[in-house]
């Protein structure tokens, strides 16, 4: 059975993360480079934790987790999934959310992740209704702040010496925002 | 008996919680020129849920919640002090990795504008930095909010940025929100 998709794009599309999607989200969260900025990544989660993790995103109307699936893969019989996307946080009485993404060392540089959460905007703004998007990245990931940059998000906040990166200490944080162009 | 006190200032003093306090907390809380400054007004709150919060403060290892209150003398007229309850201050999101945490404050509306809630914070930036050992703190704002604006620019923190129209409050629309930070040793 194809994974049902949420929104199409041209090199990757948004679809449903299935619950059997957890083992290979997990082996791939524990690889350094994919690790290296995460949030939580101090943490030794085990694959148990990562299906509770799951089960309970499924019953909280605050958060929304999608499947970034390769468009070439789909249907193929190999697995399509190239990592994810996610809005946190969704605050309906103030109409935003928070965007975080991830993609998998071996889709890295390919711009899936540019329209990855370009297609995450347009599922937030036009199906969710939201009005506004944040971001949280630090300095040193540049593939992610370009990701937010041609996407049209902002600068907004710059917190100096923020958040601990090993190999490269208290590094400083930023926040970006985008508004919804009626 | 006292409730543990854990910093001295000269007009106000942080204390512990105690159960007998929180009917009280509950409606100082429901005060509307207090609630719509504190991020969740869409929420309803039971008397019951504040008691299951109190229950959990000392559970939380992410978060520490304290008292404010005010210094009087003793009615007695000698040594020491009782103290009357102004409002509360928390440490919360503490990342013991990264070695920092945010505060967040509120005083009852009539101890507003006295310089209680400077000294207050002056108060919780010391615990942090020199009891939890925390290396930088951040607060919010909402920018209407010009009296914990000030609050914290006088105990040092920055402007770090702003989230523009990012709240919505009652009567007055989407505001933007202001994000500080201070250094220990700053």
């Amino acid at each position: 059975m194809g994974r049902p998709i949420v929104r199409e794009g041209s090199g990757i599309s948004l679809g449903i993360l299935e619950r059997s999607d957890i083992p290979q989200l997990y082996a791939e969260f524990n690889t350094p480079d994919v690790r290296r900025y995460l949030t939580g990544r101090e943490r030794a989660v085990s694959l148990e934790a990562a299906y509770q993790m799951y089960d309970s995103a499924q019953k909280d109307t605050s958060t929304m987790t999608y499947a970034v699936a390769v468009n070439a893969l789909r249907g193929k019989g190999s697995s399509d999934l190239a990592g994810t996307v996610a809005l946190n946080h969704i605050d309906w009485a103030n109409r935003r959310a928070e965007v975080a993404y991830i993609l998998f060392r071996k889709y890295w540089g390919k711009g899936y992740g540019t329209e990855a959460l370009s297609l995450a905007v347009m599922q937030a703004f036009w199906t969710l209704n939201l009005r506004k998007l944040t971001a949280t990245v630090c300095r040193p990931n540049r593939p992610s702040v370009k990701v937010l940059e041609k996407n049209g998000f902002r600068k907004a906040v710059t917190f100096t010496n923020h958040v601990y990166v090993e190999h490269e200490g208290y590094v400083d944080e930023f926040i970006y925002e985008l508004f919804r162009q009626e | 008996m006292g409730r543990p006190i854990l910093r001295r200032g000269k007009s106000v003093s942080l204390g512990i919680h105690v159960r007998e306090e929180i009917p009280e907390m509950y409606s100082e809380f429901a005060d509307f020129e207090v609630q719509r400054f504190l991020g969740r007004p869409d929420r309803l709150y039971t008397l019951d849920s504040e008691y299951e919060w109190f229950e959990s403060i000392p559970k939380k290892e992410d978060m520490r919640v304290l008292a404010i209150l005010l210094n009087r003398k003793n009615s007695s007229g000698r040594q020491g002090h009782d103290h009357l309850l102004i409002g509360n201050i928390g440490i919360h999101l503490i990342d013991r990795v990264s070695s920092k945490a945010e505060i967040g404050y509120l005083l009852f509306r009539k101890y507003w504008g006295r310089g209680y809630g400077t000294e207050a914070v002056s108060l919780v930036v010391d615990y942090a930095f020199q009891t939890l050992n925390l290396r930088k703190l951040t607060a919010r704002v909402f920018e209407p909010n010009g009296a914990s604006s000030a609050v914290l620019m006088k105990n040092g923190f920055r402007l770090a940025g702003r989230l523009r129209e990012h709240q919505y409050i009652n009567s007055i629309g989407y505001v933007d929100e202001l994000y500080y930070e201070l250094h220990r040793g700053s």
